[in-house]
């Protein structure tokens, strides 16, 4: 039988927490963003680049490691944690950004690649005073419950109804000609990306129901 | 073993809040006043007690304890509380407690979320609160104009007195403050509820639709190192080799510590921590479980069901009543271990300075981290202060100490506050998962078409044992292996049930509904075979044995009707039954499903009754049971940890899916009006989907499915 | 994912020339495959060079009556474009049949045909993969789970199957593949030719030379016929392919047929389609002809099969 792992947890003592190797254990920094550990002196200079990023309208300049994923760029550079990370593979969707007006995955884009494109983040949808009607409509449709994907649903959703009215069909259109209609098949089909593990779908799809249905009758 | 938690007096077990949820309890109200709460209280707040605060400008803070995890006790428990006191809802606003003994949970005895009890626990001592707080406001205004409190009434956050006067509550704090706090005021009775028991908004809006809102993982804390780790892909795996050197290349990187769950890289940033953890490249001594697999899960499993010998339930004659059936049947059924794959990856923010712990978490069990913790950093309990985050998603795996022991034990080693972040394939990797489970079932049918006989053999790991605070009790029987199973609601004669402990070795813990969420699967599933083997339908036949259980068959039936169980469906849909009752309260499911030519089920419609008492807010209790409907149809239809090679073969949603918007079926969620205590509702509708599911697929295909996820192949028309 | 400097290619060729000298560098465009891989070091590159700027986004009609398809046009352009969905709308099915629709925002042409097998063993490090690691062996074929995996085309190296759906229409449209090499010369390679099969050397995927850069994909005049992309898909692996199949059928009843999901590349057998008025028996026989599936996966060939008569149903249905 295993031991539990909290036996093994309760029992250890100062001993047994090893701090591998002296060379790089510098003393913690008290910032953040003071200068890091040196490196071994022979280790090529770190690449990175400098960009400038439009961010909810406003400008950010930003020098950034070139792996930095978008979504990174957004939560530990910009401190914009509305965005959300769940799986860092694109196959969740609560990285959901609108660039250049168009949805994205947050997590498979560089940010170095985005040198003067403009985002809008949940952050920038609407205001206290003037929310985006999504927002609204999420409010009143009970369209989250924990809360944690719904930036990414809302911003999915302002890309998905801008698709549709660019009359962009859908894996269910039935005739590829024609202009779609968002009935609940193309809804949840457009949806798809966007995983909620509360189950609070069809509450996001009244809300977005309700939306859609505003700009057709408007 | 114990666990070291600090509480002011006799810590209450999970089977106890299973058994009869306490509804009068005894909690030291008078002159309880919280320390370091949120908001200070001073002279310009009344605040009789924990939970209710009260200031001139007539607002109404509420102070709430639990672990919000979309569940919605962020606006429940204020609702329980502003009932009683009679506030404007208007003027309510809530906040989350520090971890402190006067915000344990009165179900458990400790400050933790789980198990369906919040409202359950709460229920008498929140509106005893807020009817404290009234009635010291009615003693003020009763003193201040002079008459007799009995001639006074309040509504809407007002005094109202004779002729009319209206005083409003702020202007009675320092008045109200002075009164003696009331031990057992006047509840009301719940024909005058005016909040409770009416779909209510939440309150935690609009932050979580602009993006302010804060998780565990949106944490920061200035001079923080973000640690990501190499944990050990099996329990008891040692490492054996490491490449540090490339680690410590990695720019950012600053520290490299190993602890007893595996070898953390700490670095300024994410990805740097994550680019070092992956160049250090650790290689595992695996010992005997190297070659481990889910074949062997199985065959423990197996061994375990068919010795099965700690009997849960003994009753009549089993053997005779086999010996002399008309027809038995027997069956065997297994389900795989399961994540939890909340939304949220795990992650937990520390702070470890001398004998202060501070930590920043979405967190299910405060209570039981504040002793924990103070353990393993050997730091004060009481200066162990934990803010607690909104969670994206629990399902219980926050429940779970680890990774709140890990992070505190790297910011002690490293001096510094230390982010603990889980990639998604950590994550999943990473255990505690629902248990796997195998049963062998017998029954039997007299010719009457009566069910005479129930016999099963359980096999499944401990989660009493894993637990770390329970025991397995002298009788063997893990409560939660068993549970509803051994208390199904059917009158059947002759029954035995045991369980058989099998310890695989992965890591188990409580998932949504716990083992209803295996047992639910099972036995109405194997209820639905005896229907069949009785040539009964499988509504009647279960109507037939439900004589002791009428909440049971109440949902049954009604849900039978709002489906139209019986009436003609469109061409290829059938309906599927199941009902169980978990966490206090009685959930029946009627599924709509059709099965197309290449064996994939598609779940058009779930009609669902819950029965789970006087409701709080019946908005949230629409949403959790469509919630668990969802939660239970990725299990149904996807779920499945597997091992090969002594690791987990799972590493993110592509490999491990769960149901998406084109998956969700139409969901119709009817509260039957109840005068009962309220029961549970984060978990309830989980358990009856599944075998809702599945006993469709059987009247659809003829085709009986015995283990989840469902198999496809078993169902494609050969043709 | 390891360190790597980056910049912005200038030009086409300044791109093809970069590429030709750093060796391991490659192009990223839309980077939802590359840099999916790259967080998990199954792709390592020293240098990335971003081509989003070149230019090659539009869509346009060719002197012979087809299309020129930009490799930098984003699939949700792709599949949105009014003349694809006009005259070639197996293509706009197979691109709306894929991913998510913010993957496809990001997606390219080019990116889309590039991208790399989804073989689990592929993708787990700890598992040996010629492909990953030439010489390291197949997991797959060693003991593994190979349900998912080609049945077509394989050899003993490697039974990956090739996963995008986009490919497949490509192939049975005839389409062709026009790049630039990193000395200036144009070329076009023809989509049949484009993918390699595995042979004993399985990393190399493409006919593709180090540096060569896609500039474009041409589609021959459309044929017209009805057009029909129906894809199976895994369910526990939410969005490839078990078996695909991309059909154009005449009122005749000839036309061409393509499976997705089967090999390591689209997988047409020109002489098959003699046979597709005959129904889809006939044609299976000679378009399967030659598997050699595992024990696993033997039921693709049921499905290939199945799967193709209910595409002939549907376009007999629809003329």
């Amino acid at each position: 039988m295993l031991a539990h792992p909290f036996d093994t947890i309760l029992a250890i003592s100062r001993r047994e927490l090893l701090i591998a190797g002296s060379a790089c254990a510098a003393a913690a920094t008290a910032d953040a963003q003071s200068a890091p550990a040196p490196r071994p002196a022979d280790a090529p200079p770190p690449p990175a680049s400098t960009i400038t990023l439009q961010v909810n309208g406003q400008s950010h300049r930003l020098t950034l490691d070139n792996r930095t994923s978008l979504l990174d760029a957004l939560r530990e550079h910009l401190h914009l944690t509305g965005t959300k990370k769940g799986c860092d593979h694109g196959q969740c969707g609560a990285c959901t950004v609108l660039l250049d007006g168009r949805r994205v995955n947050s997590c498979l884009t560089l940010a170095v690649m985005h040198d003067g494109a403009q985002l809008t983040t949940i952050e920038g949808l609407g205001t206290p005073a003037r929310l985006h009607p999504l927002q609204a409509a999420f409010i009143a449709h009970d369209g989250y419950q924990c809360g944690y994907c719904t930036p990414g649903q809302i911003c999915s959703a302002v890309g998905m109804l801008n698709e549709l009215r660019q009359g962009i069909p859908s894996h269910v259109s039935t005739d590829l000609q024609a202009r779609p209609q968002l009935t609940n098949d193309e809804l949840r089909e457009r949806m798809s990306g966007n995983i909620c593990r509360c189950g609070a779908y069809s509450n996001i799809a009244e809300a977005i129901s309700e939306v859609a249905g505003a700009e057709v009758r408007s | 073993m114990d666990m070291p938690v600090q509480t002011n007096k006799s810590r209450r077990g999970f089977l106890k809040t299973q058994a009869a949820l306490v509804v009068g309890f005894s909690l030291p109200l008078a002159a309880r006043r919280a320390e370091a709460a949120i908001d200070p209280v001073d002279s310009n707040t009344f605040a009789p007690n924990a939970w209710v605060r009260i200031t001139p400008d007539n607002r109404v803070s509420v102070v709430c304890g639990s672990a919000e995890m979309g569940q919605g006790v962020l606006t429940a428990i204020p609702m329980l509380l502003a009932e009683e006191l009679d506030a404007d809802w208007k003027l309510v606003s809530v906040q989350q407690s520090p971890v402190d003994t006067a915000y344990n949970n009165p179900a458990f005895g400790m400050q933790a979320t789980g198990g369906s009890s919040t409202i359950r626990g709460h229920w008498t001592p929140l509106r005893t609160a807020g009817a404290q707080a009234r009635e010291m406001l009615l003693a003020a205004a009763a003193a201040q104009l002079n008459v007799d409190a009995s001639t006074l009434r309040t509504e809407k956050s007002h005094v109202i007195g004779p002729g009319g006067k209206k005083i409003p509550y702020g202007a009675l704090v320092e008045a109200a403050s002075k009164q003696p706090v009331p031990e057992k005021p006047a509840l009301k009775s719940p024909k005058d509820f005016k909040i409770m028991g009416k779909p209510t908004n939440r309150l935690d809006t609009p932050a979580k639709i602009n993006g302010t809102a804060k998780f565990g993982i949106d944490a920061h804390v200035d001079g923080m190192l973000v640690a990501v780790m190499a944990r050990a892909p099996f329990p008891d795996a040692k490492p054996k080799s490491m490449d540090e050197a490339k680690a410590k290349a990695v720019k950012g990187v600053q520290k490299i510590i190993t602890i007893p769950s595996g070898v953390a890289v700490l670095a300024d940033g994410y990805w740097a921590a994550r680019k070092g953890r992956d160049a250090l490249a650790v290689q595992w001594d695996m010992g005997p479980h190297a070659d481990f697999d889910s074949a062997k899960v199985t065959s423990q499993l197996e061994e375990a069901a068919s010795s099965a010998n700690a009997v849960a339930v003994d009753k009549g004659n089993p053997k005779d009543a086999a010996a002399n059936a008309t027809q038995t049947i027997s069956a065997r059924y297994e389900v795989p271990y399961l994540a939890h794959a909340c939304m949220e990856p795990l992650n937990c923010t520390a702070w470890v300075k001398g004998d202060e712990v501070t930590l920043w978490v979405g967190t299910q069990s405060q209570g039981p981290a504040q002793g924990i913790l103070a353990h393993v950093a050997e730091a004060t309990p009481a200066k162990v202060k934990i803010n607690t985050l909104l969670l994206g998603g629990g399902f219980g795996r926050r429940f779970a100490p680890d990774f709140t022991i890990d992070a505190t034990l790297l910011s002690k080693a490293a001096g510094s506050p230390v982010k603990l972040i889980y990639a998604r394939e950590d994550d999943m990797a990473a255990g505690y998962y629902r248990p796997a489970s195998v049963v062998r079932f017998e029954g039997a049918v007299d010719d009457k078409g009566a069910a005479t006989m129930l016999r099963a053999g359980v096999g499944s790991p401990s989660i009493m044992a894993a637990s770390g605070f329970m025991k397995i009790p002298e009788n063997g029987v893990d409560s939660m292996a068993v549970e509803g199973l051994a208390d199904h609601p059917y009158a059947i004669p002759n029954q035995r049930i045991a369980y058989g402990r099998a310890e695989p070795g992965p890591q188990v813990w409580f998932w949504r509904s716990v083992g209803h969420s295996q047992n639910a699967f099972f036995i109405e599933s194997f209820i639905d075979e005896m229907a069949a083997a009785a040539k009964a339908d499988p509504l009647q036949f279960r109507l037939a044995l439900l004589s002791e259980a009428p909440r049971h068959k109440a949902v049954l039936e009604l849900a039978a009707a709002r489906a139209g169980y019986g009436k003609p469906l469109p061409k290829g849909h059938v309906h599927g039954i199941a009902v169980a009752e978990s966490f206090g309260s009685y959930v029946a499911e009627i599924a709509e499903v059709s099965v197309a030519a290449d064996g994939t089920p598609k779940v058009h419609k779930v009609t669902a009754v819950v029965d789970c008492g006087m409701t709080v807010n019946p908005q949230t209790i629409a949403r959790q049971i469509e919630g668990a409907i969802c939660y239970g149809l990725s299990a149904a239809l996807y779920g499945r940890i597997s091992y090969k090679d002594g690791r987990v073969e799972q590493s993110n949603f592509h490999d491990y899916p769960v149901a998406r918007m084109t998956d969700m079926p139409k969901v119709d969620v009817h509260i039957m009006p109840s005068s009962e205590n309220p029961g549970g509702i984060g978990e309830p509708g989980t358990p009856p989907l599944a075998p809702a599911v599945t006993n469709a697929i059987f009247k659809a295909t003829g085709v009986r499915i015995r283990s989840l996820p469902i198999d496809t192949e078993a169902l494609k028309k050969k043709a | 994912m390891k360190a790597f400097t980056f910049e912005k290619a200038a030009s086409p060729e300044a791109a093809a020339r970069a590429a030709a000298a750093q060796p391991g560098a490659r192009f990223i465009a839309g980077g939802t495959n590359l840099l999916d891989l790259m967080k998990l070091q199954i792709e390592t590159p020293p240098h990335l060079i971003d081509v989003n700027g070149l230019g090659f986004d539009r869509i346009e009609p060719t002197d012979a009556g087809g299309l020129r398809i930009g490799a930098l046009v984003r699939n949700t352009d792709l599949a949105a474009d009014a003349r694809v969905r006009r005259d070639y709308p197996v293509l706009s099915r197979a691109l709306l049949a894929g991913a998510s629709g913010q993957l496809r925002n990001r997606a390219t042409t080019a990116g889309n045909l590039l991208q790399r097998t989804r073989c689990p063993y592929f993708y787990d490090t700890n598992q040996a993969c010629n492909k990953r690691q030439p010489g390291s062996g197949c997991a797959a074929l060693d003991g593994g789970v190979t349900r998912q995996l080609g049945v077509l085309g394989t050899s003993s190296a490697c039974i990956a199957t090739h996963p995008s759906d986009m490919a497949v229409a490509m192939r049975v449209l005839d389409a062709s593949v026009e790049t630039l090499q990193p000395g200036g010369q144009a070329r076009r390679i023809p989509i049949a030719e484009l993918h390699r099969l595995p042979g004993d050397a399985p990393q190399r995927e493409t006919v593709l030379a180090p540096g060569e850069l896609i500039t474009a994909v041409t589609l021959p005049p459309p044929v017209g016929g009805v057009q029909v992309y129906r894809k199976v898909r895994d369910r526990s692996s939410y969005a490839f392919a078990l078996v695909s199949v991309a059909a154009i059928v005449q009122k005749d009843g000839s036309g061409r047929v393509a499976l997705g999901g089967v090999a390591p590349k689209p997988w047409r057998v020109e002489a098959a389609e003699a046979e597709l008025p005959w129904g889809a028996a006939a044609t299976a026989a000679k378009l399967l002809a030659g598997a050699t599936p595992t024990h696993d996966n033997e039921f693709k060939l049921t499905l290939a099969q199945r799967t193709l008569a209910a595409v002939l149903a549907q376009a007999k249905a629809a003329t």
